[in-house]
């Protein structure tokens, strides 16, 4: 099972990028499962999400306190050491900063570390906004740092969430995303 | 409109409105804002959109939505609603009206804890308070149990012999907002296996007006009493009819689950359940003669069910994710099952946890030391503690 933890802050889209990402990795033929935490505020609060895949049915709710891998939406949170708590040795690590993947130190040795800077995108594409959706760039970044999805199978899901305009917007963010993303192996 | 089958990742509350989109609700009143959950919001895009034909009647508050939900489903409706913690206390008085009037509502109640400082999260004590209601209620484990027990929930309501109100619960945030595979039958199919509702009791038509006598009150609580009796096998029923046709099924009011030989259980109710079936997985793969017992229906209560099963165990660990402060000892679950156990000769001892209160994470770690607390009861035949507050320990972290 691959256990995968996201913080970001509430706006930038860490739910429903999670979603997206668990439903083009069940459209291949994996398991996967959901489960956001935030308080009573959406805007402006920290948002934290879990997301497993797995090549069989997935039944555990609980949280993810030991992530194979964590993806922070806001470079803000980069340094937090809550965010970083209990990330695995050997793990992944993908960030929205302007850092280059080898400045970054979680204090864990890691196999995978990716750095897009997905604010600047999301301005190109977006324009300017209180809180950048960045979220949408972010899984660009994953299915070229990780594997676990394919770019193409990030398309239906934008689709189904946001039929027309709104959609193909995000369709160019998630490819922008992709061909960004600095990863260091 | 869909007809065909198809599977999609959903969360609980979405789960839940294709359950009542399918199951051709007519009416859902509803109050739309906190502690309501997205379901509503779910089922009124639906409306909007034209995919469900239903009557959506958006209330000031929840005791409305349950006194027009009781209006339509005397009238010969059917009626769908859901509400949470604050929400379904403030329905409390109404919510009294559909078990004694027989009347064949099926609500979800989105399980949330309670105030002060309660908040969107789980815990069952906003279900379990309405335990002397006349309510069946049954708890599920994740989106595609929702669905599944919305469709369920009417043929065991609208069934001649039980017309009783369902209630159809699963825990906030870890069932409601947690998305997983959910699979959404035909609606072909559920029209053939879950026919129109008519009640046979009521017709408000002019020219055959019918209504049962309300005037008894023994007999009326009588009546409730042999229903809930005769709910438990005819949800045993519809459950394994369910399962023959969509090929899903969830044993009824009770899962034992990995309990071969095994001489301890624990049994949990709603969404922890899928975290314990991991770790006794786990244990059971150590040695550990550890089971699991999902209690799916709390009322009717399976009394009889746990009176045959239990003398196999020696010791039962109750996961109670709610308090009954001051009560006889330790949470509303644990008394219940004492009491059930109370005559039963060679009965297990009990272990009572409270656990996951409001909506604290119930972790692997927690789990597997109820199991380990529960086996040493086991072994050493005592009770260390009767009622244990498993959040007071440092067992790693929670959120």
């Amino acid at each position: 099972m691959n256990e995968i933890r996201f913080h970001g802050m509430g706006g930038q889209g860490a739910v429903s990028g999670a979603l997206m990402l668990a439903e083009a990795a069940f459209n291949e033929g994996k398991y996967a499962q959901k489960i956001p935490v935030y308080g009573g505020m959406r805007r402006g609060g920290d948002v934290t999400v879990f997301l497993r895949l797995d090549d069989k049915p997935i039944r555990r709710t609980s949280g993810i306190y030991e992530p194979d891998a964590l993806i922070v939406l806001d470079p803000a949170l980069v340094e937090h050491p809550k965010v970083r708590q209990g990330l695995k040795k050997g793990g992944t690590a993908i960030l929205n900063h302007t850092i280059k993947p080898s400045e970054v130190d979680l204090g864990v040795e890691l196999s995978n570390v990716a750095t897009v800077d997905a604010t600047s995108i999301s301005v190109e594409v977006f324009g300017v906004r209180a809180i950048p959706i960045v979220n949408t760039i972010i899984m660009g970044a994953i299915a070229k740092a990780t594997g676990w999805v394919k770019l193409d199978s990030l398309y239906e899901p934008i689709m189904h969430a946001f039929p027309g305009r709104i959609g193909e917007l995000n369709v160019e963010a998630v490819k922008k995303g992709y061909d960004a993303v600095e990863v260091r192996k | 409109m869909i007809t065909e089958e198809f599977t999609r990742m959903m969360d609980g509350n979405e789960a839940a409105a294709w359950g009542a989109k399918l199951a051709r609700a007519e009416v859902v009143p509803a109050y739309p804002i906190t502690p309501q959950t997205e379901l509503i919001s779910h089922i009124a895009t639906f409306i909007a959109e034209g995919k469900m034909k239903a009557e959506y009647i958006k209330v000031e508050g929840e005791h409305t939505a349950m006194a027009a939900g009781i209006g339509a489903s005397t009238a010969g409706a059917r009626v769908f609603t859901a509400s949470s913690s604050q929400g379904l206390v403030f329905m409390e008085e109404p919510l009294w009206q559909p078990p004694g009037r027989r009347l064949p509502i099926v609500m979800c109640w989105v399980n949330r804890s309670m105030a002060p400082l309660g908040g969107l999260r789980p815990d069952h004590n906003d279900a379990l308070l309405q335990r002397d209601t006349g309510w069946i209620q049954l708890y599920c484990e994740n989106s595609q149990e929702v669905l599944d027990t919305i469709l369920m929930g009417y043929k065991i309501a609208e069934n001649n012999q039980v017309y009783l109100p369902v209630a159809v619960n699963y825990d906030g945030y870890f069932v409601s907002a947690t998305a997983t595979p959910t699979t959404v039958p035909a609606q072909t199919k559920v029209d053939e296996w879950l026919p129109p509702y008519k009640h046979e009791w009521y017709s408000l038509m002019p020219e055959d007006f019918r209504a049962p006598p309300m005037r008894d009150f023994l007999q009326v609580r009588l009546g409730v009493a042999e229903a809930n009796e005769k709910a438990k096998k005819i949800i045993e029923e519809v459950d394994t009819d369910y399962k023959k046709v969509f090929g899903r099924g969830y044993d009824g009011l009770l899962e034992e689950y990995n309990c071969d030989g095994a001489e301890a259980v624990i049994v949990t109710m709603g969404s922890m359940t899928g975290t314990a079936r991991d770790v006794v997985d786990e244990m059971r793969e150590k040695g550990k003669k550890i089971g699991l017992i999902k209690l799916r229906g709390f009322r009717p209560f399976p009394t009889e069910e746990w009176q045959k099963i239990a003398p196999k165990y020696k010791a039962i660990g109750v996961v109670d994710r709610n308090n009954s402060f001051g009560s006889a000892g330790g949470g509303v679950v644990s008394m219940e099952l004492a009491r059930a156990l109370y005559h039963v000769e060679d009965k297990p001892l009990l272990v009572n946890f409270h656990v996951g209160l409001s909506g604290t994470d119930v972790t692997m770690n927690q789990i597997e030391y109820m199991c380990n607390e529960t086996l040493l009861a086991a072994e050493t035949g005592e009770v260390k503690n009767a009622v244990d507050w498993v959040e007071t320990h440092d067992l790693g972290e929670v959120m």
